[in-house]
């Protein structure tokens, strides 16, 4: 749109009283979107999605979206998973985390390809699909940017693409060999996967570690963590760890020291988690120069766009394996799920998100409800 | 003296530059007397060795604590050994590249040194760091004076330096936090930062932004070069150390940014 347009219709619209500017913005929207359609011969799609209309307000409204272009999918969503930490941290307004309202959370589904455009070539109709796609039911997205989910794989265990990336890329940079002690501090969604995949490393012992035993249970399930130790119940315990390596995934400022307290001297630290806000009172001498400690950044953002070089893969390299490792059955992520929940119970999830999540681990969104 | 242990006289007693406040001493010594193999009945060898009791100048240590001193090495020149050959390590844990930028402070006898070995590693630039008055500075690459701007300033000046280049490793050696704070805003992506000097405070950081977002890896760590000579890689590293010292002129160099060391 030219800039001198823009400038008269804002011009317009600030003369608009307030109560009727949300309906006129809407209509507005819509407008453009038929001209849009029209324009580059696409199809409009009716779908439905969840927003953050406030902070900790989550809805399930209605939207409008253009049907793919020529590079492009329609992907009818079958289950999203909640990114707890950043979508928390959204929904809640904390520091490094402010949006604009109505803001439209997820980055993490799969779904089938009900559409396609003409210079698509990989996936056909029908096919499952997973990537960084929102919770909606319907997205256009570039065929290049989803995975295509292998055979065997179901979309609630190929929802989780994003958080197995995420994860995957800082037990990489953690380097683990087999033999060594390795713990995990926090055992929420992101703790959970990563004791999940710290364990196909044959570490000599793997430890979890967090605040209560709300999570204990689902810690030591096959294929998890073989202790659990509570810091409520005996704060000392993380001095006595000693571990090679410890994976921090609480995501809170105070828990980067914590994990430090668990190494041993000269083991490493990856910082997993978003621990948004500053850490005070680092006593670095005593608690990491003495100790000799490497501490590591694991963020999603820090992975390379091309080329991979040792600890360090690209996205699509990790989504792949992720995707392998769920195919050849050596590792299992549906279990972690205790909250299947539907789109539109979506107030009430946000709500026990805003309040810490209580005990829950690994929460969808099923979109397509069948018939049982 | 027990088995595989030597007897040294020691002559030269080089200082540890440590802030640990563990007094590790290192010396060079004439190597009088072993059960083992290697220097039996020879009275022409001399050792490097960690120095534990002070108190005598003849010691009786383990062999796997002596290293060789080469023939062609005068004996202060085997002292200076110990701290160029730290200075190697602190380098090569943060795996400097050739054309990457490398940053180091002031603040420490050995500051300059660890500049000028990474000016050997290919760092470019090599920046330091420092007060005017932190003495004498070697041109191993550009100096911003932190007597002469506020940390805000010093921070734009590294950043646009460090905007330039694909990659960056940086060494404190100061402690001081408004030097360190510094260095983990400008630490780029994928950075590497070691901590190696003590802070007298315990520091804030903001991890989220300089550590997890970036990727950036924080060694933490005490430089003082005695320590190097309990490192498990130590003989690969003084031997890189005394290849290096038996240039003349490289030699002087080192000797030249080691504040401290005079040669005899």
């Amino acid at each position: 749109m030219p800039e001198w347009l823009i400038k008269i219709l804002l011009a317009v619209y600030t003369r608009i009283p307030p109560s009727l500017r949300p309906v006129l913005k809407e209509w507005f929207a819509k407008i453009v979107l038929r001209v849009e359609a029209l324009v580059k011969r696409r199809q409009i799609v009716q779908g439905k999605r969840i927003e953050f209309l406030d902070f900790e307000i989550a809805h399930l409204v209605p939207f409008e979206l253009l049907g793919p272009g020529p590079d492009e999918i329609l992907v009818q969503a079958e289950c999203s998973l909640i990114s707890p930490g950043t979508e928390r941290a959204v929904l809640c307004g904390l520091p490094g985390a402010r949006r604009g309202f109505p803001y439209v959370p997820g980055y993490s589904t799969a779904g089938r390809v009900i559409k396609k455009g003409n210079a698509v070539k990989w996936v056909e109709i029908g096919d499952l699909v997973t990537g960084r796609i929102k919770h909606a039911s319907y997205e256009s997205v570039a065929a290049n940017k989803v995975f295509k989910v292998p055979a065997g794989v179901t979309a609630e265990e190929a929802c989780f693409i994003e958080l197995g990336i995420i994860v995957l890329q800082g037990i990489r940079k953690a380097a683990i060999k087999p033999g060594e002690h390795v713990a995990v501090v926090g055992q929420g969604l992101i703790g959970q996967l990563a004791n999940r995949l710290a364990r196909l490393l044959m570490p000599a012992s793997l430890i979890a570690v967090a605040p209560s035993r709300n999570r204990e249970r689902l810690a030591l399930l096959p294929g998890g963590a073989d202790r659990y130790l509570s810091i409520n119940e005996d704060p000392a315990c993380v001095h006595a760890l000693e571990a090679d390596v410890v994976i921090e995934a609480v995501g809170t400022p105070q828990a980067n020291v914590t994990a430090m307290h668990c190494a041993r001297k000269g083991g490493r630290v990856v910082l997993l988690g978003s621990s948004r806000g500053l850490t005070r009172d680092w006593d670095v001498w005593n608690v990491s120069q003495k100790k000799h400690l490497t501490v590591i950044g694991a963020h999603i953002s820090d992975m390379p766009e091309v080329d991979a070089s040792p600890l360090r893969w690209t996205y699509e390299q990790e989504g792949r394996l992720f995707l392998e490792l769920l195919h050849e059955g050596r590792l299992k992520v549906a279990d972690l799920i205790t909250w299947r929940a539907k789109p539109e119970e979506c107030n009430a999830v946000y709500e026990v998100l805003a309040e810490g999540g209580r005990d829950h681990v690994g929460i969808t969104f099923n979109w397509v409800c069948k018939e049982r | 003296m027990g088995l595989c242990e030597i007897e040294v006289k020691i002559e030269k007693i080089g200082s540890s530059f440590g802030g640990g406040g563990d007094c590790l001493a290192y010396g060079v010594g004439r190597a009088l007397a072993t059960n083992g193999d290697k220097t039996a009945g020879r009275s022409d060898v001399w050792v490097l060795t960690v120095i534990d009791d002070r108190s005598s100048s003849t010691i009786v240590v383990p062999e796997t604590a002596c290293f060789p001193v080469p023939s062609s090495l005068e004996h202060d020149m085997a002292l200076l050994a110990v701290p160029l050959a730290a200075a190697l390590n602190v380098w090569d844990r943060l795996h400097l590249e050739l054309g990457e930028i490398a940053v180091y402070t002031g603040g420490h006898h050995c500051s300059d040194l660890i500049g000028l070995v990474a000016v050997w590693r290919g760092g470019t630039p090599v920046i330091r760091l420092g007060n005017g008055s932190d003495g004498e500075s070697v041109s191993v690459g550009t100096t911003i004076d932190l007597s002469k701007a506020d940390p805000d300033e010093v921070l734009g000046m590294l950043r646009k330096r460090v905007e330039e280049k694909p990659g960056f490793a940086a060494v404190d050696l100061s402690g001081r936090p408004e030097l360190i704070d510094v260095l983990f805003e400008a630490m780029p992506r994928w950075g590497r930062l070691m901590l190696a000097g003590r802070p007298q405070t315990p520091l804030t950081v903001d991890f989220y932004n300089n550590v997890h977002r970036k990727g950036a890896t924080v060694v933490c760590d005490m430089f003082d070069p005695a320590l190097l000579l309990r490192n498990k890689d130590r003989a690969i590293y003084l031997s890189a150390a005394f290849r290096l010292l038996e240039n003349k002129e490289r030699a002087e160099v080192c000797a030249r940014v080691v504040r401290g060391h005079r040669l005899s």
